[in-house]
């Protein structure tokens, strides 16, 4: 499959946004036999680029560099949808939207500025600082996901860095509404 | 306060970034030019 989409003269960036670095994206990567690069975004490079507040994302981009096609949140290739409209893009150069693939694009995120504050708190290690910055951030923007969690992180240590990663918990925190 | 980001719209021109590879390597976004280019944004958490 990959070879197809190299020998049609197309390739596919995979974007791991992860503020703690390589080691928590590297084993999926690795396990999934990925043959395309995965770059590490552990900033907001992402999130200012394209203009996102959430991942998965799936953005497609012309031999010129022009923006054809974004779907942000809920992007998932394993969709037989999606993967035809990816697939018909990277093959032929062709766009065909359906109702199951809309452009779902970039919207105006005033919470930006709360999640690069915080980020800037974080990396000098006055987690208390970003934690505060990011509440007020979620105040403004309750479906900041890359903040929200960053800031479960901080609240919860233990759900996220000791031993796997606990989905169910986090599905019980946005059943609570938090 | 202000937001500052301007997204590329649907036929804008997607600014250039550069990111560090799982090997280490930076990456361009511009590396891709020339090429149609699928590009995934996920996270391991």
């Amino acid at each position: 499959m990959y070879s197809d989409i190299t020998a049609a003269g197309s390739d596919v960036l995979s974007i791991a946004v992860d503020l703690q670095g390589p080691d928590l994206p590297r084993p999926f990567h690795d396990k999934a036999g990925a043959e395309f690069t995965t770059v590490v975004d552990a900033g907001t490079t992402v999130t200012r680029t394209f203009g996102v507040r959430a991942v998965p994302n799936g953005a497609l981009i012309d031999e010129n560099g022009i923006l054809r096609y974004a779907l942000y949140g809920g992007f998932e290739i394993r969709k037989p949808a999606t993967k035809k409209l990816v697939s018909d893009f990277l093959l032929n150069g062709q766009i065909q939207l359906t109702e199951e693939t809309p452009v779902k694009g970039a919207v105006d995120v005033a919470s930006l500025d709360y999640f690069e504050r915080g980020l800037e708190l974080y990396g000098a290690g006055d987690l208390e600082g970003a934690a505060t910055i990011w509440r007020e951030g979620m105040k403004v923007e309750p479906d900041h996901w890359n903040m929200r969690k960053q800031l479960w992180a901080i609240e919860h240590p233990d759900r996220f860095y000791d031993g796997d990663v606990d989905y169910g918990w986090q599905k019980e925190q946005v059943d609570n509404g938090k | 306060m202000t937001t500052t980001s301007a997204a590329p719209a649907i036929g804008d021109l997607v600014p250039d970034f550069t990111l560090p590879s799982l090997a280490g390597a930076d990456v361009r976004l511009s590396d891709y030019r020339g090429k149609r280019l699928a590009v995934f944004m996920w996270a391991s958490w």
